[in-house]
């Protein structure tokens, strides 16, 4: 569904140029769960970037459904964010003046087609046994709480792929559960999900582990 | 729509400085509303006074043009004559079609009149301008011993339509038109009921004198013949008569000038001053929307990495300039209309005004000018912000970087 081939960036630190992601290969196809882990600076969040269309690669391709997408406008990719390919910010991404059911339907009815999803959005906080904090600002929401909103804010719209930065990270060993459940039924389901994570811990034999040094991604 | 509701939701949130970019827009709203007010009105009453009155040249004393003009233009009540053997004279000059001589009296504030207004005395046989008047209102001239007035004169004598006039009630024969200049204000008659207004005893215990209205004028009004220029007729009224006649003839222009002069001026200034406060409003609106902006960054980033469209994200900036021009521009109009309205004889007086347009329809027409403009203006503002957010990369956007 989505590949790449021989993707680059390049950066520039004190006059000095280095890549920080070099020539990547990569491929994900629906069904997949694909865990991206790396030091930290290794380019994860550079290479997601990328496939994201928040980034602009230096050079190389990405295809998405055997169309060559790395040139396309903003505007593109906007669209293409809002509907087929989501994107999970590393961090805190909740917007805090919204309300939790305000963070998840905002950016579709911003977006290009302008979509209502407030039922598909209720009915996916349900599912995350948030249900009743649906009308919370995210200030009154545990990290946990919160970024189990970020993810279900990144799959009210039925996306084919959804990447998601360090969705773990500072989370107890409950909340990294629910998330990792949450991911692992999706792909049953025919979703591609490509996350990123410190935390070798979880990694089990139905993921596929790709390992990051330096900008240079392998298999594992 | 959503983005006017995130745009509503997003200036709630920083009430204080919502309210002082709304207060920025008002100033500019009412400065350009009242001003407006202040010269069309000068305006307007100056070519409505010409046009009334219809001579194209005015003889008055000597060094009385002043006067003339104040009363002409300001309702001010003059008093001034010279001889009226001049007429004759003036009448025989090159280039003069029609002249005919009025005669000014005031009442006063006194017991014996209904309230001070001016008195015009004019002579029927050779007038042209007050004739033409009544002609067109279907009035038919005033006999001895009645008098017609402006709009604005009450007729308030008890048991029927009558005027107190230096203890004497006059009849009340007919009311013009209104005509939004001094001439609303006004009592007209004929020569010989000024002379006996004059002969009356209360005139005598005013003024100690007894008056021959035949031997009076206060000014000549002069309808020059086609073809001919009012200022040649005006130089040869001046040159033709001797040297120690006590008159001395303006083109209507002429007299007018000192009012169009304050108009201009005041004209000037106040474009000026509008100028300044645009600038200044547009500076201080940027500034302020920029910090806003630059607080928002990294929400524009998070919603436009979901898949917001960068154009809904501008319609957002957008849509807060509006919502701040709109209110501050409507506030600014209605505020300056009422003020307008409760404060009109305040306003007059404090700025020497003859009149303030507050028609109904005038102020609706120009509030929405002003209130276009204010829109304009706050639009613009918010533009250049909207404009940053629509030109920045997505991942600058995302970190939260400033603008
Ligand atoms: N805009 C930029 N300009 C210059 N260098 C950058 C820029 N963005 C990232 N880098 C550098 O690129 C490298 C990769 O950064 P990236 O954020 O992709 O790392 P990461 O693997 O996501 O790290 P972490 O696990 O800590 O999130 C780092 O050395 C970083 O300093
Ligand atoms: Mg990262």
């Amino acid at each position: 569904m989505l590949i790449t081939k021989q993707l680059t960036k390049t950066f520039s630190r004190q006059k000095n140029d280095f890549d920080a992601v070099h020539e990547v290969d990569f491929e994900i196809n629906p069904g997949d769960f694909c865990v991206l882990t790396g030091p930290s600076g290794c380019g994860k969040s550079t290479f997601f970037h990328m496939i994201c269309g928040i980034t602009k690669p230096d050079s190389g391709e990405i295809l998405f459904d055997g169309q060559n997408i790395e040139k396309d406008s903003a505007q593109k990719w906007a669209a293409r964010r809002a509907t087929d390919i989501s994107y999970v910010l590393q961090g805190d991404s909740l917007l805090a003046n919204f309300t939790v059911l305000e963070n998840i339907c905002l950016p579709h009815q911003l977006s290009s087609k302008s979509v209502d999803l407030k039922d598909k959005a209720l009915e996916i906080l349900r599912e995350f046994g948030l249900e009743n904090m649906a009308d919370e600002y995210p200030a009154n929401l545990s990290g946990g709480e919160r970024r189990r909103v970020a993810i279900a804010r990144a799959f009210v719209h039925d996306p084919k792929l959804v990447v998601a930065d360090e969705p773990t990270s500072d989370l107890d060993e409950e909340n990294t559960k629910i998330i990792l459940d949450y991911f692992t039924r999706q792909a049953k389901n025919g979703k591609a999900i490509l996350i990123s994570t410190h935390d070798l811990s979880f990694i089990n034999d139905e993921m596929k582990h790709y390992v990051m040094k330096k900008g240079v991604m392998t298999k594992v | 729509m959503i983005t006017q509701t995130i745009a509503l939701k997003n200036l709630g949130r920083r009430p204080v400085r919502t309210w002082c970019m709304i207060f920025f827009v008002f100033m500019l709203a009412a400065s350009l509303f009242l001003s407006s007010v202040l010269v069309d009105s000068m305006e307007s009453t100056i070519e409505k006074t010409t046009n009334r009155m219809g001579a194209d040249v005015i003889v008055v004393p000597k060094e009385f043009e002043r006067e003339m003009a104040d009363s002409l233009f300001l309702g001010e009540l003059c008093n001034f004559t010279f001889d009226k053997k001049w007429v004759e004279n003036i009448s025989a000059v090159e280039g003069v079609a029609k002249a005919s001589p009025q005669l000014y009296m005031e009442t006063l504030d006194a017991a014996c009149c209904a309230a001070p207004v001016q008195l015009v005395a004019y002579d029927p046989e050779t007038d042209f301008i007050i004739t033409s008047w009544l002609e067109d209102e279907n009035i038919p001239a005033p006999k001895k011993g009645e008098v017609i007035v402006g709009s604005l004169v009450t007729a308030d004598a008890e048991g029927g339509d009558g005027i107190l006039l230096f203890n004497t009630l006059f009849p009340v024969v007919a009311h013009l038109e209104k005509t939004d200049t001094n001439y609303d204000t006004c009592v007209f008659m004929t020569y010989e009921t000024a002379q006996e207004i004059m002969s009356s005893e209360k005139w005598y215990e005013t003024f100690r004198e007894e008056p021959v209205t035949d031997e009076l004028a206060s000014t000549v009004m002069i309808r020059i013949e086609n073809g001919v220029d009012k200022k040649d007729v005006a130089r040869n009224i001046n040159f033709k008569m001797d040297k120690e006649s006590p008159v001395s003839a303006y083109t209507t222009n002429t007299i007018m000038s000192e009012a169009m002069d304050a108009s201009e001026s005041m004209k000037g200034y106040t474009s000026v001053l509008i100028t300044l406060l645009l600038v200044l409003v547009i500076v201080a609106l940027v500034c302020v929307f920029t910090i806003t902006i630059n607080e928002r960054t990294k929400e524009f980033g998070i919603l436009s990495s979901l898949g917001a469209s960068t154009g809904k994200l501008c319609q957002i900036v957008l849509g807060e300039g509006f919502i701040i021009g709109f209110t501050g521009g409507l506030i600014g109009c209605a505020v300056s209309a009422v003020v307008l309205i409760i404060f009109k004889g305040t306003l007059t007086v404090l700025l020497e005004l003859p009149r303030l347009n507050t028609g109904f329809g005038y102020l609706m027409m120009l509030g929405a000018k002003c209130l276009g403009i204010a829109l304009i203006v706050s639009v613009l503002a918010s533009l250049y912000s909207a404009w940053k957010v629509s030109r920045s990369e997505l991942h600058t956007l995302i970190k939260g970087e400033e603008l």
